[in-house]
């Protein structure tokens, strides 16, 4: 029963998304629906996405495994887009000042680096992260170029010392 | 319990019918029966599946401001077909690239003025990719396009004697002119030898040395038009276009609920595109409208038995693309600072990237045999026979990507899946497009 509900849980999702957004009237449906199921709502409706769209996440936040910083990151635009280069926004506060977002140093580095453990792959870019100031980083060159299980992490090297955030996406 | 999953989703249609406005009630019950029961398919195949077509136009190439104009794709045109630049005067891009033979050569190795090392890619939907040849040591159509031009073995030229065939056929003259504007005077045998380009592998080539030996302002203008000559190429490859076979009507009948487009591919037909996005999981890296992920993967085909060592594919081309002068960061890119930032400023080699290939397109894919980098297999049956077994599969190196495993597909399975690949078929092209124009500068008809 349970195997047979998770074999089926996508299934059963998408009606219930079919079912939600028949009843908006004569709404038109969002572009994820569009490609989520097949729309009856509108003829002639041809789409051109190429990856089927993720909902967006917003920020995300962990604490680095050594506990050092508390790490937040979100993907511009948002949902990450399959296959296609995003720039994403990273913010590094300490993890012991006590909730009042004290900013490290101005000597901190940060890399980003992405892996398919499924796959055993990781990106095909190494992005650059470049300081904005108050602990806030730009990255621009990373590209997710498959759909699937990827690991995310967030490396934060402060005075040599290595302290990495990790992040799980799971891309449609 | 599959009782159960049935009747979720008899009420799900039956809310979609009844929250639908009336008007619309039996059209919406028809389409949405016709989606989901007609084709056979699980919410999710469809769901996959419309990823896949359609396909829209080709993607802009901002380093290329030449792209669009139908005088440079006319030109292209020309010098495509054009066997004058060549060493032997016998070779053009299409002895390669035969549009009758899909814009392939039917080799498994390619032959120009010599022997080629790899198979000759097909070029439907070539403005599509990403990176360019099978270990993408090109980022951009019109630098690929200066590669053969240049390669010993494919057209044996240099781009010393392109530039100067340009300018002494004086309607190819014209017609770079009047794309690209008034040509310099490469006049001078001193200034600018007979022959003669960089061979970073061989400085004392007399080729490399005749380069070497020239001005640099010389150079640069010897470069700039040996890129336009690039440029030409791509605007008229890039109408190399397929977006439109009978699998692409059939998902415009999913997105429709229209059953005479559904009907355009066979129960057969049908069942292989759901191995296609399921079991067989070959959207995995045929991905997209383009079917392809238009990166890189080692498949473990076999080595050739040509005694070299196995082919470094994109671990090479990294390297290759990066050091290119005609890259999208360099002085004859109309966007350095753009999109070819994205791409070759972040690019990464890493250990997987040995022997990797770029993923082909599979559109045209039944016209295109044989298949592989070194066309390894000679028919669709024999790739699809190693995926589903992986005999004969080269061995992994150490820290490669691991996508592989065999697929256990019977024969029924497939037949199915070939059948399906047969069905991503259109080459209704324009006739034009096959053949060289008369002239190489386009002339537009006056009205009245």
């Amino acid at each position: 029963m349970d195997k047979f509900l998770a074999r089926h849980a996508m299934t059963l999702a998408l009606f219930g998304i079919a079912f939600l957004t028949a009843c908006g009237g004569d709404d038109v449906p969002t572009a994820a629906e569009h490609t989520a199921v097949a729309c009856p709502c509108c003829e002639g409706h041809q789409g051109s996405a190429s990856t089927v769209p993720s909902k967006p996440r917003g920020w995300t936040t962990a604490t680095s495994e050594h506990g050092r910083f508390v790490v937040r990151w979100r993907s511009r635009p948002d949902p990450i887009p399959v296959n296609e280069s995003l720039e994403m926004d990273v913010e590094i506060t300490r993890a012991d000042s006590g909730g009042d977002g004290v900013e490290p140093s101005s000597d901190i580095e940060v890399f980003v680096h992405a892996w398919m453990p499924d796959h055993r792959h990781g990106m095909l870019r190494r992005p650059v992260a470049t300081p904005v100031g108050d602990g806030v980083f730009r990255v621009r060159g990373t590209l997710l170029h498959m759909r699937g299980f990827w690991q995310l992490f967030i490396d934060v090297v402060e005075n040599g010392k290595l302290d990495r955030a990790q992040f799980e996406l799971d891309l449609p | 319990m599959r009782h159960v999953l049935r009747l979720l989703v008899g009420a799900s249609l039956l809310a979609i019918v009844s929250c639908a406005p009336k008007t619309r009630q039996a059209e919406v019950a028809t389409r949405a029966a016709s989606a989901v029961e007609v084709a056979g398919f699980s919410a999710e195949e469809l769901r996959d599946v419309q990823t896949l077509s359609p396909l829209p136009p080709p993607p802009p190439d901002p380093t290329n401001r030449f792209e669009s104009d139908p005088s440079a794709a006319h030109l292209g045109r020309w010098l495509f077909f054009d066997e004058g630049m060549s060493r032997s005067g016998t070779v053009s891009c299409a002895s390669c690239h035969d549009p009758e033979l899909g814009w392939g050569d039917g080799r498994a190795l390619a032959v120009g003025e010599g022997n080629v090392a790899r198979h000759a890619m097909t070029l439907w939907n070539v403005a599509y990719n990403r990176w360019f040849f099978w270990d993408g040591r090109a980022d951009s159509l019109w630098s690929q396009a200066l590669g053969p031009l240049e390669d010993p073995a494919e057209h044996g030229f240099t781009r010393l004697e392109v530039v100067h065939r340009v300018v002494q056929v004086a309607s190819l003259r014209a017609a770079y002119e009047a794309v690209f504007g008034e040509l310099t005077d490469f006049g001078d045998r001193d200034r600018f030898p007979v022959r003669g380009r960089p061979i970073p592998q061989d400085p004392e080539h007399p080729d490399a040395l005749a380069y070497a030996g020239m001005r640099e302002e010389d150079r640069r203008a010897v470069d700039r038009v040996f890129a336009n000559v690039g440029k030409a190429l791509a605007a008229f490859q890039r109408t190399i276009v397929s977006r439109r076979s009978r699998f692409d009507v059939f998902v415009e009948g999913i997105a429709q609920g229209d059953p005479t487009k559904l009907g355009v591919l066979s129960a057969k037909e049908q069942q292989g595109l759901r191995l296609f996005v399921g079991k067989a999981r070959c959207v995995t890296c045929h991905a997209g409208p383009t079917f392809s992920d238009r990166e890189f993967h080692d498949t473990r085909v076999p080595t050739t038995k040509t005694g070299r060592r196995r082919d470094p594919g994109r671990l090479a081309g990294i390297d290759l693309v990066q050091a290119d002068p005609f890259n999208g960061l360099g002085a004859f890119s109309d966007s350095p600072d753009g999109a070819a930032l994205d791409k070759v400023g972040y690019l990464m080699k890493t250990s997987h990237n040995r022997s990797e290939f770029k993923t082909p397109t599979l559109r045209n894919v039944a016209s295109s045999a044989p298949y592989m980098h070194a066309g390894q297999f000679s028919s669709l049956r024999e790739v699809l026979h190693f995926y589903n077994t992986l005999e004969g599969a080269a061995k992994r190196h150490h820290g490669a990507e691991n996508l592989l495993t065999p697929l256990g597909l019977d024969p029924t399975e497939l037949d199915a899946l070939e059948a399906f690949l047969r069905s991503l078929s259109d080459e209704s092209l324009p006739a034009a497009v096959r053949t060289p124009p008369a002239e190489p500068k386009l002339v537009v008809a006056r009205r009245g």
